[in-house]
């Protein structure tokens, strides 16, 4: 079921929420919108659901055009925040509502709802509530809820803000196993950038309103476009160079052969602390810090470049050493 | 907050007594067997018995009793329907302005205009139709008037807690409006409901002035029944009726603190 | 595209205009209703104010001043100061009911706040039995009370403040006493609330720098609970400024408040017009003393 969206705009008073925001999911996809609050992600989400109404522009399912139906006749169901549970009404109630409210009989609906609760290893809670459940549990049954509709996509907002750290690496897991078990599209809001790396197939990040990249989770992460998502990604060594000829820059240590082409005169690259390592022709540097982080160190280094090696290499802080990196990893920032 | 003075517990206890004393004096002069003001003349329970053949008083009592769960079936359903609208739609501030004032005047009116500017309506009424001569239905009418925004009030925080995505959830998940109201609104409001109603139901028992000023002659109610008697003379047999007045709200209130209490407990966390 | 003017509420797509007419099958009957038997009434008081009465006490829908001009005390007699006196009478009593019942709500409120935990429920209850229970029985209550066989009367008379053998009531002291215990509960209740999430460290540190007791009030107690006063005063003042049950049982006729006279004019007397002008006049006063108390609490904080 692919999903294209396209120009939307949305204004809250004077607030830019959406921003000329254009969208193509493929069937079959996880892809995350990743974004700081108040970036329009849970907006764009819910403007898929139906539950907010663009000012303008066209959301198209399969050819469809679906931006002017109500939620409720939209073949998308959500997974909320909070889950947004029945609490009136048992497990198994809340996850037969939407087949019973499409009248289908309600044998049938159980019946589906049973096996729905099997798939989420909920089995036997059936006649339990929602208050008396875990948090990980309601978080379950309200991707039951949704999934036992068979939506063209599953939308999820920030499912696993709710659960404390263990639990969230686990869910992980299992929502991106769930997704490729059933082979459906599933687009996820999230803050997290470790979450979004985790499970997706393409990541969307934002910012004010915009998608600033749009792409493969490795690509995304590896090869940042601009400052905005290297820095929202992770990055931490931004450095100014100048074109000096096609593939080399010169900065303030030194001049270096990159990979991709520089398309500016000056501009601003970034490399991870990873891909750079010790080589005794490399560029000199004093070493103003270290930081132990069990398997590896963080090398700080005069300048503020920050470079990640192996814990066993025995480095002090006032050390000299020479590093480099190679060209591909040489991230050049667009803007 | 451990300490408090002994002069305050002293003040506290003299003005518990000052509250109970008149009271507990009508309990214990309700076994008088004199008939005489407030001579002891021996216990006795015969003005209790004697209660239950006093055919004027029995019919207050139904009054009361009819006028209570008449007035308060109605009050609820309106009182109910007007909360709901109130959060249905996106009114904007000049309706507001208009709905706010409308749902707290019975709150904050005095009651004696309340009764007042009813008997004016009730003759305009009159006037004009016919209808409406003082009695039963009048007094029924009064009180839905006043009950309606306790009702009201009443349903509307529980709506507020209700929350907007619950809604939301159910519309992600194809209820249509109406269904929405049936299976997830309308259940999740009940508590606020029977608060509302248990409210609408210990207002209209207790009240006095409004009853007084639109009820006919054969529509007296027990406080009426009672305000007359004192006027004629003080006899145990109304301590008697005084005292039985007086438990039964005892267990109306407490009732009363169940119902508040289940009302303002958050639908999550019911259990 | 869809239709621009339709917009998302609460998950539904729908025309607001729809919406609002939805709105209104539910909202309306409630609105009427209290528009109609209250709302309308009560400037339907100001026309009949000005009308005559007619012979078997309906309404002559003829305009007079008549009845302003017995409101301010002028009638068939010449001019007397009654009216006068039963309006700030009422007055009076009202505002220093009022007073007594917040100055002894202290006392009460803190009791209520030191008790153990699992007592408070119980003690909540004992508070809440009498405001409950029927204003007419609390009133009449009193009349065994404060009959001559027993000690307030005995009191009273010792200092020759009645009769030897005479009841403390009909009196002004009979009201007053009827009004504090009728609306106690009132000012009671709220105060509680505030006194029971009372920050205790501002009156140990009040304590601790040896403030006399009115010192600590001052500052560490009463701008904690001043809001409460607050919602105290507006649930006592007004209802006592109409208050008509208690000064016709503990009063009688020597002692009349205003709601005693508005009540003749309806029942016995029969003259609405004349009713309607006291009726007003309470209204005008009533409105007076909330916006004057508003504006006061604004400018002292207590909002």
């Amino acid at each position: 079921m692919s999903l294209i969206a396209y120009a939307l705009w949305k204004n809250y008073d004077a607030v830019q929420a959406i921003a000329n925001v254009d969208l193509k999911i493929e069937s079959g996809e996880f892809v995350t919108l990743l974004g700081p609050s108040g970036c329009g992600k849970t907006t764009l989400l819910r403007m898929i659901a139906g539950l907010e109404k663009p000012d303008s522009g066209i959301i198209m399912l399969d050819g469809e055009y679906i931006h002017d139906l109500p939620a409720n006749r939209r073949p998308i169901n959500t997974v909320f925040q909070s889950y947004a549970l029945f609490p009136h009404l048992t497990v198994l109630e809340n996850v037969a509502y939407g087949l019973l409210a499409r009248k289908i009989p309600k044998a049938e609906a159980f019946e589906r709802s049973r096996r729905t609760l099997d798939m989420v290893r909920l089995q036997g809670m059936e006649t339990r509530y929602p208050q008396q459940m875990s948090g990980g549990q309601r978080q379950r049954v309200a991707i039951a809820r949704a999934l036992v509709n068979e939506p063209s996509i599953l939308l999820l907002d920030e499912p696993m803000s709710a659960l404390d750290a263990k639990l969230r690496i686990q869910v992980q897991i299992e929502i991106r196993e769930l997704q490729q078990k059933l082979g459906k599209t599933f687009i996820m809001v999230t803050h997290d950038q470790n979450e979004a790396l985790a499970v997706s197939d393409r990541i969307a990040v934002m910012e004010a309103g915009c998608i600033r990249q749009f792409g493969p989770a490795k690509t995304v992460f590896d090869k940042p476009r601009s400052r905005f998502v290297a820095d929202f990604l992770g990055t931490e060594n931004f450095i100014d160079a100048e074109k000096i000829g096609d593939h080399s820059v010169r900065t303030l240590w030194g001049d270096f052969t990159v990979e991709d082409p520089i398309p500016w005169g000056k501009g601003t690259l970034t490399v991870r602390p990873e891909n750079m390592y010790l080589a005794a022709e490399g560029i000199p540097a004093r070493v103003t810090a270290t930081l132990y982080r069990g398997p590896y160190q963080i090398l700080i280094l005069e300048g503020g470049l920050r470079m990640q090696i192996d814990a066993k290499i025995p480095v002090r802080s006032g050390d000299e050493i020479h590093w480099t990196c190679s060209p591909d990893s040489w991230v050049v920032l667009h803007g | 907050m451990n300490r408090t003075h002994p002069w305050i517990n002293f003040a506290a206890i003299l003005l518990f007594m000052m509250l109970y004393l008149p009271l507990l004096c009508v309990v214990i002069f309700s076994f008088n067997a004199s008939r005489l003001g407030t001579q002891w003349g021996g216990f006795t329970l015969h003005w209790y018995t004697d209660l239950f053949h006093n055919e004027l008083i029995l019919r207050a009592a139904m009054n009361t009793l009819i006028l209570a769960v008449s007035s308060t079936l109605i009050a609820t359903v309106v009182g109910t329907a007007l909360a709901i609208g109130l959060q249905m739609a996106p009114w904007g501030k000049k309706a507001r302005r208009v709905f706010e004032p409308l749902l707290n005047l019975p709150v904050v009116t005095p009651d004696i205009i309340f009764a007042v500017a009813l008997v004016i309506a009730f003759g305009a009424v009159r006037a004009l139709t016919g209808l409406f001569e003082l009695g039963m239905p009048t007094m029924i009418v009064g009180h839905v008037t006043f009950q309606i925004a306790f009702v009201a009030l009443a349903v509307r925080s529980r709506l507020r807690l209700i929350g907007t995505e619950v809604q939301e959830a159910a519309c992600d998940l194809y209820a249509s409006p109406s269904y929405l109201l049936r299976t997830v609104i309308l259940p999740l409001l009940l508590p606020g409901i029977l608060a509302g109603a248990m409210l609408a139901f210990t207002l209209s028992l207790d009240d006095f002035i409004i009853s007084f000023f639109t009820a006919g002659p054969k529509s007296i109610t027990l406080p009426i029944y009672i305000f007359a008697s004192v006027h004629r003379g003080v006899t145990p047999e109304i301590h008697a009726l005084s005292t039985l007045v007086m438990i039964f709200t005892i267990f109306v209130v407490l009732l009363l603190r169940r119902s508040e209490k289940q009302n303002s407990q958050k639908p999550e966390e019911k259990l | 595209m869809a239709d621009n003017n339709d917009i998302i509420y609460n998950g539904e797509l729908v025309s607001p205009k729809v919406l609002r007419k939805r709105a209104s099958v539910f909202l309306l009957p409630g609105l009427l209703w209290i528009g109609f038997f209250l709302a309308l009434p009560c400037f339907g008081l100001i026309a009949v104010s000005f009308a005559e009465r007619s012979e078997y006490g309906a309404v002559d829908w003829i305009f007079t001043f008549e009845n302003m001009k017995r409101l301010v005390g002028f009638d068939l007699f010449g001019w007397s100061a009654d009216n006068f006196w039963i309006l700030a009478r009422s007055v009076m009593v009202a505002a220093v009911s009022t007073g007594l019942c917040i100055a002894l709500s202290y006392p009460l409120a803190f009791f209520l706040a030191s008790r153990p935990a699992r007592n408070k429920g119980i003690w909540m209850a004992l508070l809440l039995v009498p405001f409950w229970t029927n204003l007419v029985i609390r009133t009449y209550a009193w009349l065994i009370v404060l009959a001559p066989q027993f000690p307030p009367a005995h009191f009273a008379a010792r200092f020759g403040w009645i009769q030897p053998g005479a009841p403390l009531y009909p009196s002004m002291i009979a009201v007053y006493i009827g009004m504090v215990s009728t609306f106690l509960p009132f000012v009671a209740l709220p105060l509680y609330t505030a006194v029971d999430k009372l920050d205790w460290s501002l009156v140990e540190a009040s304590r601790d720098l040896r403030a006399g007791f009115f010192r600590t009030f001052r500052h560490a107690i009463w701008p904690q609970t001043k809001a409460a006063v607050a919602v105290g005063i507006t649930l006592t003042l007004v209802p006592a400024m109409g208050m008509f049950v208690v000064p016709d049982m503990l009063g009688g006729a020597k002692y009349m408040l205003i709601g005693n006279l508005i009540q003749q004019q309806f029942g016995t007397s029969r003259d609405w017009p004349f009713g309607a002008a006291l009726s007003l006049a309470l209204m005008t006063i009533t409105l007076a003393s909330l916006l004057l108390f508003n504006r006061n609490s604004e400018k002292g904080g207590v909002q």
